[in-house]
């Protein structure tokens, strides 16, 4: 009896091996295999004229004056126009960090520079920061009424170009900070570098970041 | 012939063709001088016209050279360009638009970045492997990007250390809509837990597939996935630059 019942549950097992084996995907690998050999040279010809359009369409997309590229990841600024760098600068990124807003239960500041693909919106020579409501609360100030008060020249540096939503590509007085994650989601440059950027770009230029 | 000084003269001057002419009518010029007139004036404008061809021919050849072949595809391999005009024309769709987009390239073994056409970045991909490539086409839509343990801003006065690319997961899953997943993995002797968590995951999703196609017995349509084996910082890398809603598109290797 106890025999039988074994030879069953085995049976049942094998049974289900077997079936899950059948069944098993059919997983491609990234090993090279061989092509196989052509065999309608009509459709190969109208294959490659069709790819030769679609890549002349696709060039048409390309910027074709210079255009600003981010990458948040090294904090790194490029111009480029076409496939030339014109300008690779050292820049700082937003930070990531999170900050509550106060009064609010689920409200929250996010630090991130926002990545995409954006344009010069403004071009401003000797920029006033207007310190918006996150810069008190994060030095653990009240939030004034006036807007005088929220005022601050000197600290953007000599130049800023305006991308949209409050988001600059601005100077800095920490430049040993370049390099590095710490802004509040501006593109921050050294002197030099943002005078090269400011005379590179004009309003338009496109902006990708990642 | 009297008036032939006043008309060299006034030419030597380069004044704007429309005085010219007005002098011209002014002086009572000969049919004659007038026609040799009209053939200059006709002849400059061809010479200002061939110019003009030239450099927009010349401008547009050098923009056509960069994407003379983007997908590096053997033209004389018709699989492989059907594959790539697909792609291709998927991609125009994208590029049309002011986004980044991800192209999983299985056939360069790459995946890159891209916005307007334009490679932002480059990621090897040591090897790969995939399940349904034939339903791996269209555009996919990333549902949500990888969770980041975001630090809250510290106290005033206090130093923090800032965020980087360490901070991102070096093994992860990426859902797609519709519905296509992306396992990104760094070799096993980088992160082993979780290389082993995610090749778990996936195993046992497999399983539950089958075991539920044979209670039911209905034949359950899976849904394409691509196993992405990645260096610790590209995949890291790779976390970084995903947005929310970003959309991929996948060239697959190409098979008659």
């Amino acid at each position: 009896m106890k025999q039988g019942r074994l030879l069953l549950a085995s049976s049942v097992i094998a049974f289900l091996l077997l079936s899950l084996a059948q069944s098993a995907p059919q997983i491609e690998t990234g090993q090279p295999d061989e092509s196989p050999p052509l065999s309608d040279p009509a459709t190969l010809l109208a294959l490659q004229v069709r790819y030769k359009s679609l890549t002349r369409q696709l060039a048409q997309l390309a910027p074709n004056r210079p255009y600003i590229v981010v990458d948040t990841a090294r904090n790194h600024l490029f111009i480029k126009r076409r496939d030339r760098i014109m300008l690779d600068a050292l820049a700082s990124t937003g930070s990531g960090t999170i900050l509550d807003k106060p009064g609010e239960a689920a409200g929250q500041w996010i630090f991130d520079t926002p990545r995409g693909e954006f344009y010069v919106q403004s071009k401003l020579v000797n920029p006033v920061w207007v310190k918006p409501d996150w810069a008190f609360v994060e030095e653990g100030l009240t939030v004034p009424t006036s807007q005088a008060e929220r005022m601050e020249p000197g600290v953007l540096g000599a130049y800023a170009l305006g991308f949209g939503k409050g988001y600059f590509i601005h100077g800095t007085l920490y430049p040993r900070l370049l390099g590095k994650n710490v802004t509040h989601g501006c593109i921050r440059l050294n002197d030099d570098d943002l005078k090269s950027v400011y005379q590179l770009a004009r309003v338009g230029t496109p902006i990708m970041i990642f | 012939m009297q008036h032939l000084p006043v008309f060299s003269a006034t030419l030597c001057q380069k004044p704007a063709a429309h005085t010219v002419q007005m002098r011209l009518r002014h002086l009572h010029l000969s049919p004659r001088l007038r026609w040799t007139h009209r053939i200059a004036c006709v002849h400059r404008n061809a010479i200002l016209f061939l110019w003009l061809c030239l450099w927009v021919t010349t401008a547009q050849n050098a923009r056509a050279a960069e994407f003379d072949n983007p997908l590096d595809v053997n033209t004389n391999d018709a699989a492989a360009l059907h594959e790539a005009t697909r792609v291709l024309a998927e991609e125009i769709k994208l590029a049309a638009r002011p986004q980044t987009y991800l192209l999983i390239d299985l056939a360069t073994k790459t995946v890159v970045l891209k916005a307007r056409g334009v490679e932002l970045h480059r990621l090897p991909i040591i090897e790969w492997s995939a399940e349904s490539q034939d339903k791996m086409t269209g555009l996919f839509r990333l549902t949500a990007r990888p969770a980041v343990v975001r630090r809250k801003v510290a106290l005033p006065g206090t130093e923090q250390e800032p965020i980087s690319l360490a901070d991102m997961p070096a093994s992860y899953e990426l859902l797609f809509s519709p519905p296509f997943a992306l396992t990104v993995l760094s070799p096993a002797e980088q992160a082993p837990v979780r290389w082993m968590l995610l090749r778990a995951k996936r195993w046992w999703r497999w399983l539950d597939t089958q075991v539920r196609a044979l209670s039911s017995g209905i034949d359950i349509d899976r849904p394409p996935s691509v196993e992405l084996t990645l260096s610790e910082s590209e995949a890291q890398s790779l976390a970084w630059s995903l947005t929310n809603d970003m959309p991929a598109i996948i060239r697959r290797r190409s098979q008659q």
